[in-house]
């Protein structure tokens, strides 16, 4: 699997570091019911056959934090961007 | 006062200085030279790049490039985030930045962190490709590219460098210090069936 990270071009996926699942937000600490969001953001995952919005750190190159779009069944690597306040919410 | 017997010392100084037969790869440390990080600023970055281009008359590459000036060279080596070089320099270099342009760069001085050794030879791409797993091509990487990378899982930075006077290619390879004897005997056993040469000053 090679990722075209958006500075350094194409690499080899072994130079990333996977984070995981780009769409998950923080729950807000002090809402009444934390602890079930809290249980949801950790635990209750969407598990998709297809694309999937991810987070990877390219470690072993420019150091940035970069938003994957990967279809899980053939590891298509659909959009890559730079995280970030540019990236997608 | 009396000068201390106990200078700086290469870390390549006890390294085996010599492989195979031949030279397809000669390298050398690249000594005295002054490193530095720079980081534009928050929202600096345009204010930044006039600075630079104003004080040391030099265009800051947007990708993974290296622009050169003189004794100075700056690599782009992330978003908005240098490699600068400064010849024979030394810790003066990151100190006279941090003057001239640390109002819209955070400056680190990386004199000290990292080695560089300077690698040439008409056979230095095939050791090379032995290491990194990035195309080293002429076509594809070409004078003045910068790649951040891998090697034998040590982070490095390299750039390819004019080609010497006898047409061979040329590249600089630079890793945290404390990495230096690793990088060198990973760069001496993959150039060794190609004959390698540590030339030292
Ligand atoms: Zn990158």
């Amino acid at each position: 699997m090679r990722i075209e990270c958006p500075f350094c071009g194409e690499r080899d996926h072994s130079e990333f570091a996977y984070l995981g699942d780009a769409g998950c937000a923080r729950p807000a600490p002090g809402a009444a019911d934390a602890q079930a969001r809290f249980v949801e953001a950790v635990y209750l995952r969407e598990n998709p056959a297809g694309a999937h919005r991810e987070l990877w750190y390219h470690e072993f190159g420019c150091r940035s934090w970069v938003q994957v779009t990967r279809d899980t069944r053939t590891h298509e690597i659909l959009e890559v961007r730079l995280a970030g306040a540019s990236a997608a919410p | 006062m009396v000068d201390s017997a106990y200078g700086p010392l290469s870390p390549f100084a006890a390294m085996p200085a010599s492989a195979g037969t031949g030279e397809g790869v000669v390298a050398g440390e690249r000594e005295g030279l002054g490193i530095a990080r720079i980081t534009a600023r928050n929202r600096q970055l345009a204010a930044l790049e006039q600075l630079v281009h104003k004080r040391l008359h030099l265009a800051l590459p947007a990708g993974p490039r290296r622009m050169r000036s003189g004794d100075l060279a700056a690599a782009g080596v992330g978003p908005e985030c240098w490699l600068m070089t400064c010849e024979s320099a030394g810790n003066a270099f990151a100190a006279g930045l941090r003057d001239s342009i640390g109002g819209h760069a955070a400056v680190v001085d990386l004199s000290d962190a990292y080695v560089m050794l300077r690698l040439a030879g008409a056979r230095v791409r095939e050791a090379l490709a032995k290491l990194v797993p990035v195309d080293l091509h002429e076509r594809s990487f070409q004078v003045d590219d910068v790649a951040q990378t891998v090697a034998e899982h040590m982070a490095v930075t390299l750039w390819r460098l004019e080609d010497t006077g006898r047409g061979e290619a040329a590249f600089e390879l630079s890793v945290g210090r404390s990495f230096a004897q690793s990088l060198y005997r990973a760069v001496h056993d993959s150039a060794a069936e190609f004959g390698f040469v540590f030339e030292t000053r």
